[in-house]
């Protein structure tokens, strides 16, 4: 075997198989295990399962994977913080980890103390320090605090003053765990060009994340770890697609194993439907960059009159912790009586400042006084949130919601059209109109659904705004149209028959009678010389 | 084992740094810093010195120099041991985020009390040198004695840091061990008091022997005639044993040090 080692491999995992106990008596007594002999009861947890792979020097290796699927523990192997239950792994070279930043800091030494300890512990001589002390200091920005008891010192600087040690080391081989998102902007792009630095001089980078853009930006070549598997081991980006098609089968598993289950109660006075996250772009999304504008969308259907319902909405992270709700009631709107049978659009708007992470959506509407919920639609929805930089807590989303009522929600956008601004009295003129779809429901034309058509109709509204006798025909459209289909289509417009400043409005009507701008929609409106 | 060494050798200044750290907080910010520690000897001098000598009306000459000759001594050995217990348990984060040679946390704990010792020495020469005792004509011993005791100390809270990982109430029974202990070592009174056939039992404790050595060299060095001569079987098993916790300690510790990080 040792002849087969290869030098050109830094690291060199052979069938690693990592068991750990978990104890269920956390705290065994000496007693019990003299009197009975035994241990605590407890039972083997696989942390990693045979996993296999190599890294050559001067690369730079990405491991990805969700909590919980042995990717840390795979970089304590490597730094021997943890022994191997199975197989052997080798390195070759000095290594640095930075598991975890400012560990080993004692609160009451100063920060100069501190660099020294800790430097200490990294196994990096005094002498070295002391050549790069002043450059140490400079980086991390603490020269005002140098002197300062680090009990003293806010999160950020901590995390900076031990960034800056464990990169000082040197090392041949550095070990990067999640600590790419600390800091602030600045400290983090000082720590890229660290990074970019350890890369140009060849050196050996192991960088766990499940930043999938820090991956791909760094990495040489990653693998992609599940439940202590190895899954793939490729180049980042075809890991990246990889983990990601994952996290859409899992969520898709979560789905189906959570419909039959839906927690779903409420007194069937109404119901909660459609629960969608739309974008800026009104596209509808599973996971957001956080910071973006999103909606949440649910339609509810109302099936006996209810007086002033409160809608809300909840957000949950992965552990179940409530994170945020919102209700109309708290946003005080007042929400008024709907009728039997009224489909109401409700869309809370906010800007999702969240942290990375999947959460899960509940939206409700309950009772205002007595609090019981007209239906309750918990954890509906889990979407993804990735995340752009670090935020530091979450306090409020700031959300605006909204409620129309499902029959005014027709939308129109007008994209481009080619009307003349100057037209010849008593003439029809063909018109290129390019629009698009951008409310939620299909618009059928004649041929589909001959009794509610939608068409595209206009009117001619005279300088004192008296809308003129409709002369022409509504133009039907020529097929049915998705949600967000653009159409471009002709419609042919007959000008007024007498000279004068018009002013010609274009829309579209919904069975006949309902222009979709009389629901505050968009329409089209131009002023034309008629001579 | 060369390897081994090295890597210690390598580890030299953590050893020194987390022993000036361990002096450095036990004192900064109290006003009398260092002087604390010689504090603790001077008050249980005076409440035995009070106890044994007026309340029970012992004859022992300067009790106080009878007893401060073993008690020094003694709370080097179990100071090293009630702090080191907690010295693997009490740095989980560091054992769980960096890898470095683990029996550092320990020595950096006995090294500090060590340096405390000879302090609380160099304080008691001060003393004798005031009381006009001639505890120079002896010393050239003490760098052997403190040695040997070194060893002890090692092996005995190595093996107790290590295995209070693994059984947590280890900490508790170490407590009702040191009192008995404490006890079982001649430090309040003479072992020339001891009935003959318990004495052949407690000089297989070492730190009997040891403290029997520092009273001669720093008590009855003052008074020839009460001097206590050790056979040299009594000396060799007192070698032998503290050699033999040293090298068992740091057996245990090997052993069990290499999965501190998942038990802890």
């Amino acid at each position: 075997m040792v002849g087969l080692k290869s030098n050109d491999n830094a690291i060199v995992f052979d069938s690693v198989t990592k068991k750990f106990r978990i104890y269920h008596d956390i705290n065994p007594s000496l007693k019990e295990t003299i009197i009975h002999r035994k241990r605590s009861t407890y039972e083997d947890f696989i942390a990693l399962d045979n996993v296999s792979f190599k890294v050559k020097k001067g690369e730079t290796f990405g491991i990805i994977g969700p909590n919980g699927s042995g990717k840390s523990t795979i970089l304590k192997l490597i730094a021997g913080i943890i022994q191997p239950t199975e197989g052997t792994i080798n390195v070759n070279g000095s290594l640095s980890a930075l598991l975890e930043l400012g560990t080993g800091f004692h609160p009451d030494l100063t920060g100069r103390e501190n660099i020294f300890l800790n430097a200490s512990l990294l196994g990096i001589p005094r002498k070295k320090i002391e050549e790069r002390f002043d450059d140490i200091v400079k980086f991390s920005g603490l020269e005002r605090f140098i002197d300062t008891p680090v009990k003293n010192y806010s999160s950020g600087m901590y995390i900076r003053l031990g960034f800056t040690i464990a990169i000082n080391v040197d090392p041949d081989i550095l070990l990067i765990d999640e600590v790419l998102a600390v800091g602030d902007r600045m400290f983090q792009e000082k720590c890229k060009g660290v990074i970019q630095n350890f890369k140009d001089m060849g050196k050996t980078i192991v960088i766990v994340s499940h930043d999938l853009d820090a991956i791909s930006r760094y990495c040489t070549k990653a693998i992609l770890l599940i439940d202590g598997n190895t899954i793939i081991e490729d180049e980042p980006d075809a890991v990246n697609r990889e983990y990601l098609s994952y996290a859409a089968q899992k969520e898709e598993e979560l789905a189906v194993k959570e419909k039959p289950i839906i927690l779903r109660r409420g007194t069937g006075d109404l119901f909660i439907t459609n629960i969608k996250l739309i974008d800026r772009n009104l596209n509808i999304v599973k996971n957001v960059y956080s910071n973006d504008e999103i909606n949440v969308a649910a339609e509810v259907v109302f099936e006996n009159s209810v007086k002033k319902p409160v809608f809300g909405l909840q957000i949950e992270d992965e552990e179940g912790t409530k994170i945020y709700e919102t209700n109309t009631d708290w946003l005080e709107k007042d929400t008024g009586i709907f009728p039997e049978g009224m489909r109401v659009q409700v869309t809370f708007s906010q800007k999702m400042s969240l942290n990375e992470g999947a959460y899960y959506l509940t939206v409700y509407v309950k009772d205002r006084d007595s609090e019981s919920y007209y239906d309750l639609r918990e954890r509906a929805l889990i979407f993804y949130v990735r995340s752009r930089g670090k935020l530091e807590g979450i306090v409020d989303l700031g959300t605006k919601v909204s409620l129309e009522e499902e029959e005014n929600v027709y939308a129109v956008k007008f994209i481009s059209d080619n009307i003349p601004e100057i037209m010849k009295k008593d003439k029809i003129y063909t018109i290129n109109l390019k629009i698009q779809n951008i409310s939620k429901f299909l618009w059928q034309n004649e041929k589909d659904n001959p009794n509610y058509p939608v068409r595209i109709g206009y009117r001619w509204i005279d300088e004192k705004g008296e809308t003129l006798p409709l002369e022409g025909i509504r133009t039907s459209l020529p097929k049915t149209i998705n949600p967000d289909e653009i159409l471009e289509t002709e419609v042919n417009i007959k000008s007024p028959r007498k000279e004068g400043k018009y002013f010609l409005k274009i829309d579209l009507v919904k069975e006949f009678f309902s222009w979709f701008s009389d629901s505050g929609g968009d329409f089209l409106q131009k002023e034309i010389l008629v001579e | 084992m060369i390897n081994y060494f090295k890597e210690l050798f390598k580890y030299r200044e953590l050893l020194w740094n987390l022993t000036r750290k361990e002096l450095k907080v036990r004192y900064r910010g109290s006003i009398l810093g260092i002087f604390w520690s010689l504090l603790n000897p001077m008050i249980m001098t005076l409440v035995y010195t009070f106890v044994f000598s007026i309340v029970l009306g012992s004859t022992t000459k300067d009790f106080p120099i009878f007893l401060l000759s073993g008690l020094i001594p003694w709370n080097f050995l179990a100071s090293s041991l009630n702090v080191g217990i907690d010295s693997i348990v009490g740095n989980s984060h560091l054992i769980n985020k960096i890898k470095f040679p683990r029996e550092i946390l320990p020595l950096s704990i006995i090294f500090s009390n060590f340096i405390n010792f000879l302090l609380e020495l160099v304080a008691f020469f001060i003393l004798l040198i005031f009381m006009g005792y001639k505890f120079y004509k002896l010393l050239y011993l003490l760098p052997l004695i403190i040695l040997i005791q070194i060893f002890l100390v090692i092996g005995a809270t190595l093996i107790v840091s290590s295995v209070n990982v693994y059984f947590r109430d280890t900490k508790h029974i170490l407590n009702i061990f040191m009192l008995i202990w404490f006890f079982a070592t001649p430090i309040i009174y003479n072992i020339g008091i001891v009935p003959e056939k318990f004495r052949y039992l407690m000089i297989v404790n070492p730190m009997t022997v040891f403290t029997i050595l520092y009273r001669n060299i720093f008590y009855y060095v003052n008074f020839p005639a009460q001097l206590e001569f050790l056979s040299l079987r009594t000396l060799l098993l007192c070698l032998s044993l503290s050699i033999a916790i040293l090298l068992f300690g740091y057996y245990l510790f090997n052993k069990l040090s290499p999965r501190f990080a998942e038990e802890i």
